[in-house]
């Protein structure tokens, strides 16, 4: 589904992901951990097509297309989300006319009719049971004073709306108190399939509980410096990064 | 008001055959409300204290020869009235029309709302005065949406004694503007509101201008001018307020905000205090901002493509003057006139 090689960014002239190789296959789930500035969300960012970020070189293959040379929301069309680790809000757009936009976006994309209002808004209270979210967040403007927590649940509600193939969470955890941090990793799992993929960004292995990945990875000052299983989640809860960063500095 | 005429409709349409008789014969024009012609009636209500500014003398005085003027009362019933202008002979694009129009509420309406449309593709001169008379509520919005050539609007607000007005000017048009506007609150505990939506693209330009001026104590104005401009557009915003030394218990503020989407748009932005009064609330602000590129990637990262995306953030951009419409659906219909898109489905999801 995704092939990313050796791939190179770096952003304000200065190199952050230094060849990341990543092959990931429907179905599958893939965590990604690491120590903070380790080049995560960096990665997260360019696969999305943050235009603050330049590719240097490498290639990142989507469903057999070109990913890097398309626009953020072709790319978001041909259904690569992105949960946020830190989403953006937006005043003055109500969640409605957002999510209309980019249901209709996404459908106009594949020549489809857009929704009518009514089955739009069908959709909208099918996909709010999900992730148990609340109408007095879905009637406001786009995350704007909406809490740490409820941020991410609204990270969650959207991805449920768009039904996209790649999931990136970044960091989806953080923020979530327990009993949300429960709801919406069996959000995340109901609406996992053998058609699409998850990429869980996390630094614990409590979100690994819920969302148990069939492979993890840790990325270290821009690469990909081991992979394991959902066990290696494990060792790092108990050992930290040390071990890595010991044997991993350049 | 014409007698006969369907209520709270009145048409003001500027025909070329008449107007032209009009320059010949200036004491004869007409104008057309409702359909049925009316008397030319007196415009220019003797204020002693109103500046009576033409704007763009020069302009004016160079295309004297071919100007067409227009008059008319606009008495206000209570509630809701409507005001069409059109200037849009496609034969004499060259032509400029003056209207002018003088605005008040008639002896029975308690709160009036009015909602100006204009559609002048002949460069227009519209000249208003706003009565706002003692213990009335008036709300006027003057909306130029349609393709305009030039459109320049004097307006002259007087407001006495515990009148409340609002006045909200909505430029969306690709066309050059320039707007003024002078209100003086001659009488005490009134209110004026002035709002300022517009928005410049392709190398047009819109002014606004704004004097408010206190000369007596205990009013209130306000006033909120944003605008954006892209792809060479140029935004201005120069706004006085004068408070007059007995102007005593005055609260004004003023607030610009500039909002410009391309490195070509230019914005300038212009605000002065003039001040004579010692116990007087005066606030000004002015900010000149772009559109955040943070939230135009998040809009993008959930497939809204980017110009539909930009359109989005500038309705937003744009809606805290909308918001202050007192008329909601004039709200709706300005935000989807940027937007492109049918406002809120306003109904519990
Ligand atoms: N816009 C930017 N300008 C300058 N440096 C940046 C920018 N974005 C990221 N960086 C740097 O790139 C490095 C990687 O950042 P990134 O956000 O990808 O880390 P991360 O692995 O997601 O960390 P965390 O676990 O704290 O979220 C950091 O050193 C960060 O400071
Ligand atoms: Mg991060």
């Amino acid at each position: 589904m995704l092939h990313i090689e050796n791939l190179h960014a770096s952003v304000d002239g200065k190199e952050i992901l230094r060849g990341i190789n990543l092959d990931i296959k429907a179905g599958e789930t893939h965590a990604i951990m690491g120590p903070n500035g380790s080049g995560k969300s960096t990665l997260s960012a360019v696969l999305a097509g943050n235009p603050a970020y330049t590719v240097t070189s490498g290639t990142a293959v989507f469903n057999g297309k070109d990913l890097l040379s398309m626009k953020p929301e072709d790319r978001a069309n041909e259904g690569l989300f992105l949960s946020f680790q830190y989403p953006v809000e937006i005043p003055g757009v109500s969640m409605t006319n957002f999510l209309k936009a980019a249901v209709n976006g996404k459908r106009k994309y594949r020549g489809e009719e857009p929704l009518s209002a009514s089955d739009f808004l069908k959709l909208m209270r099918e996909k709010k049971k999900i992730v148990e979210i609340d109408s007095n967040l879905t009637n406001r403007a786009v995350n704007e004073g909406f809490s740490g927590g409820e941020k991410k649940k609204n990270e969650i509600f959207q991805m449920a709306m768009l039904e996209p193939c790649i999931r990136i969470l970044d960091e989806t955890d953080s923020g979530l108190d327990i009993d949300a941090l429960r709801i919406v990793a069996n959000g995340v799992t109901k609406l996992k399939s053998k058609d699409n993929a998850t990429v869980v960004i996390t630094h614990y292995q409590r979100l690994l509980d819920y969302i148990v990945p069939d492979y993890i990875h840790i990325l270290y000052h821009g690469r990909i410096v081991m992979t394991g299983d959902k066990k290696l989640a494990l060792e790092l809860e108990e050992r930290g990064y040390d071990w890595i960063k010991e044997q991993f500095k350049d | 008001m014409t007698e006969g005429a369907p209520r709270g409709e009145y048409y003001l349409y500027f025909d070329l055959a008449k107007a032209l008789s009009v320059t010949t014969e200036a004491s004869t024009a007409k104008v057309v409300l409702n359909g049925s012609a009316c008397e030319q009636s007196a415009v220019s209500p003797d204020f002693t204290d109103i500046d009576n500014r033409p704007a763009d003398t020069l302009f004016l005085q160079k295309l004297a020869a071919s100007a067409v003027a227009t008059y008319a009362d606009v008495e206000l019933r209570e509630g809701r009235n409507e005001l069409s202008i059109s200037a849009d002979e496609a034969d004499s694009p060259s032509s400029l029309h003056v209207a002018r129009l003088f605005i008040h509420n008639s002896a029975t309406a308690s709160h009036s709302e009015l909602v100006v449309r204009i559609n002048a593709r002949n460069p227009l001169l519209l000249e208003t005065v706003i009565l706002a008379d003692i213990d009335k509520k008036t709300d006027v919005i003057m909306i130029q949406a349609d393709k305009s050539s030039l459109l320049l609007t004097t307006t002259n607000v007087v407001s006495r004694r515990n009148s409340r007005l609002t006045f909200n000017l909505v430029n969306l048009s690709p066309s050059c503007n320039r707007n003024e506007v002078t209100a003086s609150l001659v009488g005490e505990n009134a209110s004026v509101s002035l709002g300022g939506l517009y928005s410049a693209v392709k190398d047009c330009k819109v002014d606004n201008v704004t004097t408010v001026r206190h000369l007596v104590p205990n009013c209130e104005s306000q006033q909120l001018f944003k605008g954006i401009a892209d792809d060479n557009g140029n935004i201005s915003f120069s706004g006085l307020i004068v408070v007059k030394p007995n102007a005593q218990k005055t609260t004004a503020s003023q607030t610009n905000r500039h909002c410009i989407s391309d490195k070509s748009a230019k914005a300038y932005s212009k605000p002065q205090l003039e001040i004579y009064a010692d116990d007087v609330k005066c606030s000004h602000g002015a900010t000149t901002g772009q559109i955040d590129e943070s939230q135009l990637f998040y809009m993008q990262q959930r497939g809204i493509d980017e110009s539909e995306a930009r359109k989005l953030l500038t309705a937003a951009f744009l809606s805290e003057v909308a918001d202050k419409f007192p008329m909601r659906d004039v709200r709706d219909e300005v935000l989807s006139l940027i937007t492109g898109m049918d406002n809120d489905i306003n109904e519990e999801v």
